[in-house]
């Protein structure tokens, strides 16, 4: 059995959990499901094989911002306080 | 864009998954995010095993995932001490999952390191110079805290995992 460990749902395979919307609005294989610490993690595992790009150093910039304007980390943090409640879910 | 990936925890016979874990609290059950208050451990004890792994859901256009590195940061309470199968040198290959237990488990007898280790510690695919190319997951870490009977409750401590990603 597979559980998300954010919105505790459980699942009959893998690729169920991976389809599934969490309460972030995104599927956990989308960046944004991850949070806006995720993002400067990526920048900084791309950066050390020197495959940071200009191109996808904008991109990640990009998805930084629309993290934070969509609230996830907030959302994350509901998760992981055990407050889901607060936003209905 | 980038790689997308998770932490998960294993636990129980039927080794249910448990993705995208929140913390790595560490106590007296076997569960993902246990409450170490409700579950602390016996000074003198061993909490039990924690089995987790990298796992990449989605590329994200990357070619790579490869070098991953794990260890602690702080200090742990007393004199407990805080053991792994991650080492740079003489890997083990592949952990093995089972029934996650307060006893010792053969080849999680390494201190867990402090500080980044200068290379992997973690291997994928039971090798320390492996790599992901497409969604899969790293090896099993194995750790779990011995205490002493002299220790006292409450420390805090990070994990910290961390990996390389190749456009």
């Amino acid at each position: 059995m597979d559980i998300c460990g954010q919105c505790t749902k459980e699942f009959p395979s893998e690729q169920a959990y991976l389809n599934h919307s969490c309460i972030t609005g995104y599927k956990p294989t989308e960046i944004e499901h991850l949070g806006e610490n995720f993002v400067l993690q990526s920048k900084e595992a791309l950066k050390r094989t020197g495959s940071l790009t200009k191109t996808r150093e904008k991109e990640l910039d990009q998805t930084r911002e629309k993290v934070k304007e969509e609230g996830i980390d907030h959302k994350l943090m509901l998760a992981k306080e055990n407050r889901l409640d607060e936003i209905g879910v | 864009m980038a790689a997308t990936v998770e932490i998960d925890e294993a636990n129980g016979a039927g080794e249910t998954l448990t993705h995208n874990i929140t913390n790595s609290n560490m106590g007296n059950t076997d569960a993902a995010s246990l409450d170490p208050v409700a579950n602390p451990v016996t000074p003198g004890n061993r909490t039990y095993i924690k089995y987790q792994k990298i796992h990449v859901t989605a590329m994200g256009g990357s070619s790579k995932i490869d070098n991953l590195k794990i260890w602690r940061t702080g200090s742990l309470g007393g004199s407990a001490t805080h053991v792994t199968n991650a080492r740079t040198s003489s890997y083990a290959g592949a952990l093995s999952y089972a029934t996650p237990v307060t006893s010792s488990v053969t080849n999680v007898d390494q201190t867990m390191p402090t500080s980044a280790p200068g290379t992997a510690n973690l291997g994928i695919g039971g090798s320390l110079s492996g790599s992901l190319t497409a969604t899969g997951s790293s090896d099993y870490l194995g750790h779990q805290i011995v205490t002493n009977g002299g220790d006292t409750a409450g420390s805090t401590t990070t994990m910290n995992y961390q990996y390389d990603e190749t456009a």
